[in-house]
């Protein structure tokens, strides 16, 4: 007869060491797991995507001076090497600077018309990726430091590159510039649905095959905010038709009347072309 | 086992397990943000949080269903099912950091409230490509957040077992909604051949491990049909049980499992009343009926947790003839003492009527 304590063939968890098969096999078991993991963890960042080099300058304010401007959307018109530079103003966390701005003119009692510009100092983080910048007015109201002279008359270098059609994916800039990585794609979208409903303005954002990346600033075809209208789309590959311009150094998209926005499939091609519809 | 509740009932092998499990998860950890900051360096701290949190809680979950069918099939890995639930606790530590960092990437500092953001701002439940996969993340996570707070001998004892193995079996409901919220998710997203190819590997390995212990379970389960009379029914030889183990037999939906130690034979309830573990496949220790799972105990005459315990599970008559062994299916009131039938190879006993 088998000894009845005889535990050498049995594992019992609250003994204080597990007989030696029971032992080897969880040793092996742990080993294989941790070895299958780390091949998992490397594997699978290894094959990602990969990352956009733009910048989020997080924690780290900085002062600038430039032209406040509201046309077509709230910029800070910055010189930077000789030239000017258009930066988005957009608000702290998922909102426009819209409130923030109309908040400080109105504290200190400036009326800014919407074709004028004004001498301002602002402070905020900088975002920036592939030529394009914005800032945000990460301190609220003592974002602004303070302004110079009157307003003057905004006069923009407008060029027409005619009836376009666009296909790529409807962005708020501040994701898409740098603060989120990605700031793009279907893992984004609800953030970008937030951030365009906060007031931050849609941007269009169309790559092309050679690694170059449009950025357009999205507006109605009278170069009216459409933040309601686009949030059904948004982070999702579509195709647009409407007026190409450039506005200094932005283009800007305003859509043709009465066009549609039109679904593509998720892993569609991106680019501009020539002609609208079809 | 303990009589009394206290957070954790540290042991050895409780410090050793849990020792194993941090290790490997911090190293989990370094490996893929040490890769990550080699190979794409560009990535914000926040979508590297979201990113390894999440890699390692969707491993982690796979390794936790696996260890149930692994341990069934070989009893050898029994000692990965003893504490399973820290490994469970701490999967859920780990995919809550994951959640939470979601929450604020994408969700907070709006016009929003988060919590609300996560089902409305993307609105397309009518498309598949398009489906807002982060509710059904939120959903798993709930499920996972109400097993690990229940993760405990209290709340098993006070739910009662059926009650608390019915919402611990909800982990294979967390298990499908995070299939799709990674598939959805990030595989729809990087569109690599990696994650669709170890997200498959991943799903079928842990469906063949529960189909090859379901099937080794019911081969070993026996339904015999073969009656004495209108009460006993033939379940094996004496020479077919080994000294100190069980016959398990399915009769009549009763899940039985039969004894056979010092000569003698006795009949419980093949269910623990812990974890509903099967202690047919335990062994008598001590004098005690021992569940491999977690060592609970019970006495064969009277399918009683020895004092001060208090577990109890059904016994059933038994009788022995010749070399055969019988058992009446009715079953006796949990902990209802039945002496045992005694080995005497020349004539007939029993502990029925």
């Amino acid at each position: 007869m088998e000894n009845n304590t005889n535990k050498e063939d049995f594992y019992i968890g609250w003994q204080d060491k597990a007989p030696g098969k029971f032992g080897r096999a969880a040793r092996i078991f742990a080993l294989l797991s941790l070895f299958l993991g780390a091949m998992t963890a490397a594997v699978l960042v290894i094959n990602q995507k990969g990352f956009a080099d733009s910048v989020f300058e997080f924690g780290e304010t900085t002062q600038l001076e430039g032209f406040l401007t509201l046309d077509p959307v709230p910029m800070l018109r910055v010189s930077k090497e000789g030239r000017s530079e258009g930066m988005l103003l957009v608000g702290l966390g998922k909102f426009g600077s819209e409130a923030t701005i109309d908040q400080i003119l109105k504290k200190e009692n400036i009326q800014l018309e919407q074709d004028a510009s004004l001498k301002v100092t602002l402070k905020g983080t900088r975002i920036y990726h592939n030529g394009k910048s914005a800032l945000e007015l990460t301190d609220g109201l003592d974002s602004f430091v303070g302004a110079e002279g009157d307003q003057l008359k905004a006069e923009p270098a407008i060029s027409s590159f005619g009836r376009k059609t666009l296909s790529g994916e409807i962005l708020d800039p501040k994701c898409a510039l740098g603060v989120m990585k990605p700031g793009y794609g279907k893992p984004h979208r609800s953030c970008a649905i937030r951030c365009i409903s906060g007031g931050i303005p849609p941007i269009f954002r169309a790559s092309f095959a050679d690694g170059q990346v449009l950025h357009a600033i999205l507006l109605g075809p009278k170069g009216e905010k459409i933040n309601e209208e686009v949030l059904p789309f948004v982070a999702d590959k579509v195709r647009i038709c409407g007026e190409l311009i450039m506005q200094d150094d932005w283009y800007v998209f305003k859509l043709e009347p009465e066009s549609e926005i039109i679904r593509l499939s998720y892993y569609g091609a991106e680019g501009v072309s020539s002609t609208c519809g079809g | 086992m303990s009589h009394t509740y206290v957070p954790v009932l540290w042991n050895r092998q409780k410090k050793i397990y849990d020792l194993v499990l941090w290790g490997g998860i911090f190293l989990f950890l370094a490996i893929f943000i040490a890769c990550q900051l080699i190979f794409f360096p560009e990535i914000t701290a926040e979508s590297l949080i979201i990113r390894a949190t999440g890699t390692l809680a969707f491993v982690m979950l796979h390794i936790i269903l696996a260890i149930g069918p692994i341990a069934r099939l070989n009893p050898v890995f029994l000692p990965l099912l003893y504490n399973r639930r820290h490994f469970g606790v701490s999967m859920f530590i780990v995919a809550l950091v994951h959640g939470i960092f979601n929450l604020i990437q994408f969700h907070s500092f709006g016009n929003s409230d988060p919590i609300l953001s996560i089902f409305t701002s993307n609105e397309h439940y009518n498309s598949l490509t398009r489906f807002p996969f982060q509710s059904l993340g939120f959903f798993a996570l709930l499920i996972l957040f109400l097993m690990a707070a229940t993760s405990h001998d209290f709340w098993l004892k006070n739910l009662s077992p059926r009650v608390w193995k019915g919402l611990h079996m909800m982990v294979y409901v967390a298990y499908g909604l995070l299939i799709f919220h990674v598939l959805l998710g990030v595989v729809q997203t990087e569109n690599s051949f990696f994650n669709i190819g170890l997200l498959g590997i991943g799903m079928v390995s842990l469906i063949g491990l529960h189909l090859m212990a379901s099937l080794q379970e019911l081969k070993g389960t026996e339904k015999p049909d073969e009656k004495l009379d209108e009460d006993f029914v033939f379940v094996c030889e004496w020479d077919d049980i080994l000294e100190n183990r069980a016959k398990t037999v399915m009769i009549e939906d009763q899940n039985i499992a039969v004894f056979k130690y010092d000569q003698k034979v006795s009949a419980v309830n093949n269910l623990c009343r812990h974890q509903n573990g099967p202690l047919g496949e335990g062994k008598i220790l001590d004098g005690c009926i021992t569940c491999p799972w977690h060592g609970y105990q019970y006495l064969p005459e009277n399918g009683q947790s020895p004092p001060p315990f208090t577990e109890k599970v059904e016994t059933y008559d038994v009788k022995i003839i010749g070399e055969k062994i019988y058992v009446n299916p009715k079953p006796y009131p949990e902990g209802t003492e039945r002496p045992p039938a005694i080995y005497t190879p020349s004539s007939p006993s029993s502990n029925g009527k």
